[in-house]
């Protein structure tokens, strides 16, 4: 086995999950996001899309600000500086690897 | 489903810009403006104010929808749509602007080389038109899996070299070209908003 393969081992689990990878590949395309406008790129539920966004706030991926515009309320969210390096190492370990 | 980021943010970056059909009705309105233009060109008297009103519009107001279009949609959907769209503030795209170039480098090559091989032979122009149509209508709808965007260039080509091998003049020909893409995306950009509008989630 290369050691390329052997890295597949090691992807971060966290946004090796379909929905998350989805949801982290897509804030990484843009600068911000709110959460309707993920939950209909995605096609995710609101509750499995609201599940995923509180477990990749957590691990410091994804950071959620609550916010207004006129009376809508805004569930902005946005990748961070880690967010953003724990994809790209995805994506090159990934790319790597097939 | 890919498992390269980039290539799937794209894809569901594309497909929730086209999501909605806003696009494909200003498109729409925008070829059938077009087509207008073009069969007034033809039909009205040599250098009358009609004549020359649609040349400067075809020459000067068209070319300015090309810049316009995105920052108007982006400003519909924010003032009337946030509810259902959602909000999103994109990443300025330099490949785009970077690939729009490289397209219009090419062509202007490409082009003038076709019409020298085919000896400026005037009917080049609708299948020429039709083929640069279908290649960016083919290229926006393969980037977002969307089949009614690329179904839209085949059209377009299809009605292209139809008109070319008809006795219907060049620039009546162009007419109809524009005229019939322009309402075949404003019938599907239509369908598609009204399906958006009454999708509840």
């Amino acid at each position: 086995m290369s050691a390329d393969i052997q890295k597949l081992g090691e992807v971060d689990r966290m946004i090796h999950e379909p929905a998350r990878l989805m949801v982290v590949a897509l804030l990484s395309a843009v600068k911000e996001a709110d959460f309707q406008y993920l939950h209909r790129s995605t096609g995710l539920s609101k509750g499995n899309l609201s599940v995923h966004l509180s477990k990749l706030e957590e691990a410091g991926y994804v950071a959620i600000k609550k916010t207004f515009r006129g009376k809508y309320p805004l569930t902005i969210c946005r990748l961070t500086e880690r967010g953003r390096e724990v994809l790209e190492n995805y994506r090159k370990v990934i790319r790597a690897a097939l | 489903m890919t498992k390269d980021p980039k290539v799937l943010a794209n894809r569901l970056l594309q497909r929730a810009w086209n999501r909605d059909g806003l696009p494909e009705i200003g498109s729409g309105l925008f070829s059938l403006v077009a087509a207008g233009l073009i069969y007034a060109m033809q039909i009205l008297p040599r250098r009358s104010p009609g004549q020359i009103a649609a040349i400067l519009i075809f020459a000067f107001v068209l070319p300015l929808y090309g810049f316009c279009a995105q920052p108007l949609v982006k400003r519909i959907r924010s003032r009337w749509l946030l509810e259902r769209a959602g909000y999103v503030q994109h990443l300025p795209n330099r490949n785009l602007k970077r690939n729009n170039l490289r397209l219009l480098a090419v062509m202007a090559v490409v082009m003038p080389l076709v019409f020298l091989a085919f000896n400026y032979s005037e009917r080049l122009l609708l299948p020429m038109t039709g083929a640069l149509g279908a290649l960016i209508c083919g290229l926006v709808g393969w980037s977002a899996r969307m089949v009614r965007l690329m179904a839209g260039g085949a059209i377009m080509l299809a009605t292209a070299i139809l008109l070319a091998l008809s006795s219907v003049p060049v620039m009546i020909g162009m007419a109809i070209l524009f005229g019939s893409q322009g309402l075949y995306y404003l019938l599907t950009g239509g369908v598609a908003f009204l399906r958006f509008m009454n999708d509840e989630r």
